[in-house]
């Protein structure tokens, strides 16, 4: 597992929510959430190197990501496609920044267009594939799980 | 000289987004439209009057990239402004695109950088009429 490229998940994730959502987050040693725990997400680029981003959310931080990004209260009730398009756009923006970190700047990557994943598919990445680096953003509400697969050695 | 603006993007939260500040910025805007991707979005400029296109990159169906290829093509909208919002800012098409004048607004963004992009091109647009 890589330290440099798990720092680098979270400094990228922790930036893109603080501008996306006013959101701040601090790093954690804590447990990561289980498969089951809350909406996952998928985004895979391609180029060099290729590979994919997953995220997974604990169900209140995800209400206030969308809530914040939408400019609305939080007790106002967000429909679940709405907090599912917030939590892939989330992940597209992260994903678009994290890459010209990772590659060389001049590389273009191709991205693809993110999707949620069920907990079946998310439980068969975890167990199935080997993860580059992970990292925990937590926030008032709860944490957000971030984990970095890439093709081959990077 | 009220702008219509057509917003592009793939996400609803991110047109809402969009949408919210370009309603706070103290500028002349006409109507708004949306697109969910650049095939909606070519439709939308076939049957409205659009000054401003606000387009995404990444998206289902029809990217961004192509449907401002599409849009230079003919002769009804290639002289329609357009601003990229997209995190793709290091793709050598963008370069080529920016040359030519298109806006490019990295995301994510703040209000003030949209506020401030938005009023830079209806400014030019505002002197190149008169
Ligand atoms: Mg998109």
């Amino acid at each position: 597992m890589s330290n440099k490229h798990s720092e680098i998940l979270f400094r990228v994730a922790s930036e893109t929510l603080e501008t996306l959502a006013f959101l701040f987050s601090m790093p954690s040693d804590g447990e990561m959430l289980s498969a089951d725990s809350g909406p996952a997400a998928s985004i895979s680029f391609s180029g060099s190197p290729t590979g994919r981003i997953i995220l997974l959310i604990s169900e209140n931080t995800l209400v206030q990501i969308a809530a914040n990004m939408l400019g609305v209260d939080e007790d106002e009730e967000i429909a679940v496609v709405k907090q599912h398009d917030a939590l892939k756009e989330f992940l597209n923006v992260l994903c678009g920044n994290l890459l010209p970190e990772l590659a060389d700047e001049k590389e273009t990557i191709s991205i693809g267009i993110p999707e949620m994943l069920s907990n079946d598919e998310l439980d068969r990445w975890l167990k199935e594939k080997s993860v580059d680096s992970k990292t925990t953003l937590c926030l008032d509400e709860g944490q957000a799980d971030l984990y970095l697969f890439i093709e081959g050695n990077y | 000289m009220a702008f219509n603006v057509l917003v592009v993007d793939d996400s609803s939260v991110m047109r809402a987004m969009i949408i919210k500040t370009l309603r706070m910025c103290e500028v002349d805007i006409g109507e708004i439209h949306q697109a969910g991707n650049g095939k909606e979005g070519l439709g939308t400029l076939q049957e409205n009057w659009i000054d401003l296109v606000i387009v995404d990159i990444n998206m289902p169906i029809m990217s961004g990239l192509e449907m401002i290829g599409q849009m230079e093509a003919d002769p009804l909208t290639e002289k329609i402004k357009i601003i990229i919002i997209s995190t793709e800012g290091n793709n050598p098409r963008v370069e080529g695109l920016k040359e030519k004048g298109v806006r490019f607004i990295h995301k994510p963004f703040t209000p003030e950088t949209i506020r401030d992009v938005i009023f830079d091109v209806m400014e030019t647009s505002n002197e190149q009429q008169t």
